[in-house]
């Protein structure tokens, strides 16, 4: 379980100017749940994935993982960034398995996330979605409880994503991790998570917390039934 | 379509030609001005008496024992400038003072220090070498991209593993851009040196035929210091290619 108590974080600027980004943000994620932030760009939703990746120092407020302080990173908590983050000189069983405790089940990830067969091709020789889904392999590797996934999707074309939200949503219940996304899609949101944490601006903060009624699995049908869109609507107006 | 290299023989040729013709039309008789004729003479008798190799054996010697030195030391400080901000702007301003001496001022100190012989020469090729290796690795680990960075602190992998797998392998194709052009100077510092502070050698061997006016005998030399410099930069550039498969052909540095 992760909890946030009160979070706060400014930067300082060149002119030695206090940047508020983030305001008292305060909420709670279970174990095995898939919660989404959403906001606009810049909004700080970055700065909140690094506060709990526990890449940034000095912030205000409190965030724990089962009831721990979060001081510094940790294998526990795996980033999946928007840009390509593989190691560019290791084939895909390296990388997957650069950061595995146990190196057995390397081989065991790589067929979940359906690159059985391209276990030594290099990141060179392969597509964005096939990238994030190494990303997402060499997580499960590490053997991370929570995953935070900031804009994963971000440069991939439409039935790419399509095809990695469905692929996505069976490794989570498979594995039962815990997964952050950080995103700015609402429709993406809505499809894959339990709920939806919804910033505004500038210092951001929360605006809502949305409880997403859909059971899984989900099919991208879900899409354009009515209550799905009633939902992006509420969204979008609150 | 000529291929680009039957181009560059074809140019070769010719020049060599007109050289040889202009020699018999002009009717050269001045003894120092040798013609391409009997230059092939002079490279065809120090090969087949064997004389020049002992020279490019101490030559090839040196410089390769002068270059490893010289990245070796280059490419550990420009790896940990890289990765240390506060030794990165300590160092910094102290090479850009040494970085624009050229290699040659060294000479008079190095013969001072080390004598007459492979050391001042292995000095004299360290400081060619060693500034643009250590430019060009510091650049590539000063820009590794944050979320290697970041992920190697998730990973808690340790500073060892940190520099052996992610930092120097990350630099890796700046390093080879500074030993491309490190080779070239180290070639280029060990001729100067050995022009003036060596027995033996390429440099030793153009010198000790001016001294005795065999300027054939200069530019047959000089032709094998140009062809072994080519010689070892193509060396690089196929331990290069080995090392860096992992690079799109469009995505090269250089």
């Amino acid at each position: 379980m992760i909890e946030l108590i009160n979070v706060s974080y400014s930067y300082e600027d060149s002119t030695n100017k206090q940047f508020e980004v983030l305001k008292d943000i305060s909420f709670k994620i279970e174990d095995g749940e898939l919660i989404s932030i959403i906001g606009p760009s810049g909004c700080g939703k970055t700065t909140l994935a690094n506060l709990m990746a526990g890449y940034l120092k000095n912030k205000k407020g409190k965030i724990c993982e089962n009831g721990k302080d979060v001081v510094a990173p940790g294998k526990d908590r795996f980033v999946i960034n928007q840009e390509n983050d593989l190691f560019d000189w290791m084939d895909v069983e390296e990388n997957v398995s650069f950061f595995a405790d146990n190196k057995k089940k390397v081989s065991e990830y790589i067929k979940m996330v359906g690159l059985e067969n391209c276990k030594r091709k290099y990141p060179y020789e392969l597509s964005g979605g096939m990238k994030k889904r190494v990303s997402i392999a060499r997580a499960l590797a590490a053997n991370a409880e929570v995953l935070i996934m900031d804009e994963p999707f971000n440069s991939l074309d439409y039935s790419i994503k399509e095809n990695l939200y469905d692929d996505l949503a069976k490794i989570w219940k498979k594995t039962n991790k815990t997964i952050i996304l950080i995103s700015h899609d609402i429709e993406e949101a809505i499809y894959l998570s339990d709920r939806i944490i919804i910033l505004k601006n500038r210092p951001a903060s929360i605006k809502k917390i949305f409880n997403v009624p859909f059971s899984y699995p989900r099919t991208s049908s879900l899409k354009d039934s009515v209550r799905f869109m009633n939902i992006e609507k509420q969204i979008k107006r609150s | 379509m000529i291929s680009q290299k039957t181009r560059v023989i074809l140019l070769v040729c010719s020049i060599i030609l007109i050289w040889q013709f202009s020699y018999f039309i002009f009717q050269v008789s001045n003894p120092l001005i040798p013609s391409p004729f009997q230059i092939f003479l002079a490279l065809k008798e120090v090969i087949l008496s064997g004389e020049i190799f002992p020279h490019i054996f101490y030559s090839l010697k040196r410089v390769l024992v002068g270059f490893f030195i010289a990245s070796f030391f280059a490419i550990s400080l420009g790896l940990f400038c890289g990765y240390s901000k506060k030794v990165g702007t300590l160092l910094e301003p102290l090479v850009e003072i040494l970085r624009p001496i050229p290699p040659i001022a060294w000479i008079p100190l190095a013969i001072l220090i080390f004598g007459l012989g492979d050391k001042s020469s292995y000095f004299i090729i360290f400081i060619g070498a060693f500034f643009p290796i250590f430019t060009n690795t510091f650049f590539g680990a000063r820009s590794i991209p944050k979320v290697y960075i970041n992920l190697a602190r998730t990973g808690n992998i340790g500073i060892y593993s940190y520099f052996k797998n992610i930092l120097l392998k990350f630099s890796l194709p700046y390093i080879f851009t500074g030993l491309k052009i490190g080779i070239g100077m180290a070639w280029m510092s060990l001729i100067a040196a050995e022009l003036i502070g060596a027995q033996s050698g390429l440099g030793y061997f153009i010198q000790i035929n001016r001294l005795l006016l065999k300027t054939d005998m200069i530019i047959a030399g000089m032709i094998i210091i140009g062809l072994l410099g080519l010689l070892l930069n193509q060396v690089i550039k196929i331990i290069e290619k080995k090392c860096l498969f992992w690079r799109l052909e469009n995505d090269r540095v250089d």
